[in-house]
């Protein structure tokens, strides 16, 4: 096979793999920023955090559209709030291994 | 409230079941801290599981195609026992889960922190990106909303019996329900009984019979292979390039490459 296609057939198969860690690592993203509490399940979003404390009202709808009735808010809040970091924390940390890694299928596929 | 996994798990001709059972019981130990359950026809002596249900009524067995990869052979399925889970359970909040579910992270605990009786997955989410959803989307193109057997978690109340009870009349006439709901393959499937049965108890309709399980089910088919598990990290070739995830659950379905590995 010709040098330079055997090359770009090889960049291409690193690109497709490169897109398919991104987008189960963005997955992931989601799936940790879901916190249950009091029965309900709700997503940790920087508009629910932010806007949690300045709503005076204690029953919010949950992602599967339940009414939930929040016993404290504060620690709603925190719960959320460390979730929504976390998530991000680690979504950054694992997506800079798979751009600093070796780029080639094995080099993602090891980190 | 007693709570726990309950998996079913009836070797065939080359698929041993009860070994993936263990995997199964070890990781629920491991990630969610419950005790697993096992419902099988076979001969097992292990303190790995709570309770061993033996289970060996003669049933209706079919046929089902196994996947390799892109080697399919045709085996023996006994898959009748799930409709009667209700009753064989030994647990009052039950989390039953196929023996092919590779638990990685302790999302499932959720079910057993919230007051809805009956949780099904009624989307499921495959790691790769060419595959079409459209399949699970409808048990048949002109009928009622997909949901997945694969992963019930249910609670001994009377709406539940009643659910469990129609479970059983649908599997036993199974060939008019097959009619009824368009169905054109002809063996019987968990997952198009458990569809059929949520639509009869919502009314004949859409609704919130039983409710979303916690997160999403992420799931490879059989023609995808899974090449490598390390503790919460699994490794899979799909469509030729490897998908590799941390702390996600997976339906692995190709049960050769999963036995290979455990």
């Amino acid at each position: 096979m010709n040098q330079s296609l055997k090359k770009a057939l090889e960049h291409a198969d690193y690109v497709t793999t490169f897109k398919n860690q991104k987008r189960v690592l963005l997955e992931k993203y989601n799936k940790d920023c879901i916190v249950y509490y009091c029965g309900g399940q709700f997503t940790a979003t920087r508009e629910l955090i932010v806007s949690l404390m300045t709503i005076d009202c204690d029953i919010f709808v949950d992602n599967n559209s339940t009414p939930i009735k929040i016993i404290s808010k504060g620690e709603f809040h925190n719960t959320l709030e460390n979730a929504f970091i976390k998530a991000n924390q680690s979504y950054y940390k694992e997506y800079q291994k798979i751009i600093k890694s070796e780029r080639t299928v094995q080099g993602i596929i090891n980190v | 409230m007693s709570k726990g996994i309950l998996v079913h798990a009836f070797n065939n001709e080359e698929i041993d079941y009860v070994k993936q059972a263990y995997m199964v019981a070890e990781r629920a130990k491991k990630y969610l801290n419950l005790p697993t359950s096992i419902i099988t026809d076979s001969e097992i002596n292990d303190s790995m599981f709570e309770h061993v249900i033996h289970f060996s009524t003669p049933q209706n067995y079919t046929k089902k195609l196994y996947n390799n990869g892109n080697n399919g052979t045709h085996l023996t399925f006994k898959n009748n026992a799930r409709v009667l889970s209700y009753d064989l359970t030994p647990y009052d909040q039950t989390l039953m889960i196929d023996t092919d579910i590779i638990i990685c992270d302790s999302t499932y605990k959720h079910c057993f922190e919230q007051d809805n009786p009956l949780l099904m997955y009624n989307e499921a989410h495959h790691l790769g990106q060419n595959l079409d959803y459209r399949q699970f989307n409808k048990i048949s193109d002109p009928s009622v909303d997909f949901y997945w057997a694969t992963c019930v978690y249910f609670v001994k109340c009377k709406q539940n019996k009643i659910f469990f009870n129609l479970l059983q009349h649908i599997e036993e006439q199974w060939s008019h329900y097959r009619m009824l709901y368009q169905i054109t393959q002809s063996t019987y499937r968990n997952d198009f009984a458990f569809s059929i049965a949520t639509h009869i108890m919502n009314g004949h309709s859409k609704g919130d019979f039983a409710r979303q399980m916690p997160g999403k089910l992420y799931y490879t088919i059989d023609k995808d292979t899974l090449h490598k598990i390390n503790d919460d990290e699994l490794t899979f070739i799909i469509d030729e390039n490897p998908i590799k995830t941390k702390a996600m659950t997976v339906h692995a379905m190709n049960k050769y490459s999963l036995e290979e590995l455990l």
